[in-house]
């Protein structure tokens, strides 16, 4: 296998975040509203329904690309 | 952004919503297209497209109206999956024009697993996680893992799997515990995979 040093790490960060529980996409789609609105409105310390959403981000760039858009744009909003 | 939502509780929206309210419906599905605009205002997408996801999103939103946790205003749900509909739709085109390739690449490497043997090693944890990437995953995990290392997005890696992206997702969850453990078993402990892992972050 022709894998590179930038792709081995970023493999061993996926690996180093991995959890032995982690919620899916469709999961986090069903639940990040409500984080979204929650971060939005000032809350610093994520409620602890929220750590599960946190390490999903963490182990996804699909769905950390996807949060970051819209939560800039709902700041934008309503800001 | 103008507010062009009428205030609603999560209730009325429901309510409306699943009535066909044609005046809910355009107010939604006008929100939706403004916000897309905004969430993908870096790819520069087509009025087409924008009218496109818009439309697919609220064909969604009120398909999956049972689903909806009520747990923020409904108007921001509906922009997280419309935001996932257009992320996901731009990835299948990009996927088409250069994952296909990538995926191939990916494959074929994932049925030959042997990992390179005296290749300069600059770091001892990578040459154990090469090996973990070829004993202990299976060819399907390696396929996936590798693809998505590529870019091929995950979109078209379930495609090409013949899976649904919530199982891809436990597939390579699956793939990564098992790296994590093989690096353990191998006696890095975890403040060093870590530390190595950490390294070169700022880049």
């Amino acid at each position: 296998m022709n894998l590179g040093s930038d792709e081995l790490r970023t493999l061993l960060r996926l690996v180093d975040v991995t959890q032995p529980a982690e919620i899916d996409c469709g999961e986090f789609l069903d639940r990040v509203a409500g984080y979204l609105e929650r971060v939005e409105t000032g809350a610093l310390v994520p409620a602890p329904e929220d750590e599960d959403l946190l390490q999903h981000l963490r182990a996804c760039p699909e769905c950390l690309e996807e949060f970051e858009a819209l939560y800039a744009v709902l700041r934008e909003q309503r800001g | 952004m103008e507010n062009i939502l009428r205030e609603r509780s999560n209730a009325e929206w429901i309510a409306a919503l699943g009535a066909g309210d044609e005046a809910a419906v355009g107010e939604l599905g006008e929100y939706l297209r403004r916000t897309l605009a905004k969430v993908l205002r870096r790819s520069g997408p087509s009025a087409d497209d924008l009218a496109d996801f818009a439309q697919e999103a609220l064909v969604r939103v009120v398909a999956g109206l049972a689903t909806f946790r009520g747990d923020a205003a409904l108007p921001t749900w509906a922009a997280a999956v419309a935001t996932r509909v257009a992320f996901t739709e731009l990835r299948r085109r990009r996927a088409r024009e250069a994952g296909r390739v990538a995926f191939d690449a990916a494959a074929e490497e994932a049925r030959s697993p042997a990992p390179d043997a005296g290749g300069l090693e600059r770091e001892e944890v990578f040459g154990a996680l090469r090996r973990a990437i070829a004993s202990e995953l299976t060819e399907r995990q390696r396929t996936a893992v590798l693809a998505e290392l590529r870019g091929v997005p995950s979109v078209e890696v379930a495609a090409r799997l013949g899976t649904t992206q919530n199982a891809l997702y436990k597939l390579t969850h699956d793939a990564r515990k098992r790296l994590r453990a093989a690096l353990l078993a191998r006696g890095f402990d975890a403040g060093s995979i870590h530390e190595h892992a950490q390294e070169g972050a700022d880049r």
